[in-house]
């Protein structure tokens, strides 16, 4: 701050703001949502900490990261508090096809690949789906997903029974993964190594 | 060795990190003077404070009132005024402060953040509180000009305060406070990563006050050496009317209006 010349004890005002604090912050929040149903449910979900319970699984602190197009990911943790192994055999969304992906080393780097036999979540244990881990890829978007949208996902088990979740899709450019050739679709801009913001604009 | 002349380094130093707020929006529940004092350091036993419980320590995030208007003034706060961008309409903001709503709501109860890439830092929340405010822009990003109260405007030309845009207004205010400045920044950081597709940062104003627990039931003093808070309305009393709108429209009431002055102390070094 420049000095000034005036006295030595000197106040001096600079940055002036005014601002309501209204307490209403923001529609829905808190309350952990309940959107374990066996079909397909598109409607947004009015809670970003949407958790899928008394469901086959529960859906602990989901997430999907925001993009404009091509490829993202979403991610959470999978609570199995049953007594039998789950086994996730795929997954689905409105806004694009889905495979289930896991992250391998190979010729010495981290890179992406289906997972085979599908993400099994052991009972009495949890899974956490990740960036630079396991997660739930969407392969090719038809619609951005833009950061504080909500969307609803649906897995389906092995042996048949499906659950919906709802995700919020954060802003997000931590993890620099790459996929690996030979699987099949485009490269992914979202996850591809460049420290540019991948996220989506406001509107 | 206390009081002799090799233990008094009196030479005062500048501020390098913004100082003092005036801030209208914490409003100190300053305790009056209380407790005797003793003079003699060496008297005074040590090790006693427990230290773990400031970190731990938790105010409400949901209420009928934001928490950081009346709470207890915390060590540590930052004031991030955000401008939106001009493509963050009234369906962006929807999606803006889902996200701002829901870092708060967990980082204040010690929670990670969703995706949140250093999770150990949501951990120790240490009172932190996180105020959000709507400046005029807001309102008329959201299509609510007309809802917009008197006191949400820009302030007049002042005969002492000299206003300079570069520290001047902003559409969205994170009034950002914690008894730990590592909470802060962390909390800090989360919320601006979540806003960049939709704002960008107009300033940044941190602040300090004594270490928690340093000086507690006392009126602190400035860097001047000044008492600093002690009319400071107390919940209850003067603070319903004085501080929270006690009527109009059921989402104006119980809300605030806040001033960040911000202010130069010209010490000498």
């Amino acid at each position: 701050m420049p000095s000034l010349t005036a006295p030595r004890r000197t106040r001096r005002t600079a940055a002036l703001l005014t601002a309501a604090l209204t307490a209403a912050v923001a529609a829905g929040c808190g309350s952990p949502d309940d959107t374990s149903t066996a079909a397909p449910n598109p409607s947004p979900s009015p809670s970003v900490s949407a958790s899928a319970a008394a469901g086959v699984l529960t859906v602990r602190d989901p997430w999907v990261k925001a993009a404009d197009k091509g490829m993202t990911a979403a991610f959470g943790t999978l609570v199995n508090d049953g007594d039998t192994d789950v086994t996730i055999t795929g997954a689905a969304t409105d806004v694009s096809p889905m495979e289930l992906h896991e992250m391998t080393m190979k010729d010495g780097k981290m890179v992406m690949q289906a997972k085979q036999g599908g993400i099994v979540v052991r009972a009495k244990s949890s899974h956490v789906l990740e960036p630079g881990g396991e997660h739930l890829m969407l392969m090719n978007l038809r619609q951005p997903v833009r950061a504080g949208d909500e969307l609803s996902f649906t897995l389906t088990f092995a042996d048949g029974r499906t659950q919906t979740f709802t995700a919020v899709a954060k802003p997000f450019t931590g993890a620099q993964e790459s996929y690996a050739p030979g699987h099949g679709a485009t490269p992914m801009p979202g996850m591809s190594g460049t420290p540019q913001a991948t996220t989506s604009p406001a509107a | 060795m206390t009081g002799t002349a090799t233990g008094r380094p009196v030479r005062r130093r500048a501020l390098l990190t913004g100082g003092a707020l005036a801030a209208g929006g914490t409003l100190a529940a300053a305790a009056a003077i209380a407790a005797a004092r003793s003079d003699d350091a060496d008297v005074r036993p040590g090790g006693a404070v427990p230290v773990a419980d400031v970190g731990g320590a938790v105010v409400p995030f949901h209420g009928a009132r934001q928490a950081g208007v009346d709470t207890e003034p915390q060590a540590h706060a930052s004031f991030v005024a955000l401008n939106l961008a001009p493509a963050t309409d009234r369906a962006a903001l929807g999606r803006l402060l889902r996200l701002l709503t829901d870092d708060a709501a967990r980082l204040t109860q010690g929670r990670p953040a969703l995706a949140d890439t250093e999770p150990e830092l949501g951990l120790l929340p240490a009172r932190l509180t996180v105020t959000f405010g709507f400046g005029p822009g807001l309102y008329r990003a959201a299509g609510l000009d007309e809802r917009r109260p008197a006191s949400v405007a820009a302030l007049p030309a002042f005969r002492v305060d000299r206003l300079q845009p570069r520290w001047s207004g902003g559409d969205l205010l994170l009034q950002i406070c914690a008894d730990d400045p590592v909470t802060v920044a962390h909390a800090q950081r989360v919320l601006v990563k979540d806003s960049r597709p939709f704002a960008t940062v107009a300033w940044v104003q941190q602040g300090f006050r004594r270490a928690a627990g340093a000086e507690p039931g006392r009126t602190q003093r400035n860097l001047f050496g000044q008492l600093d808070g002690t009319a400071n309305p107390r919940p209850g009393g003067p603070l319903e009317t004085a501080v929270w709108v006690p009527d109009g429209p059921a989402w104006l009431r119980d809300s605030s209006t806040l001033v960040v002055r911000r202010i130069s102390m010209n010490l000498e070094t």
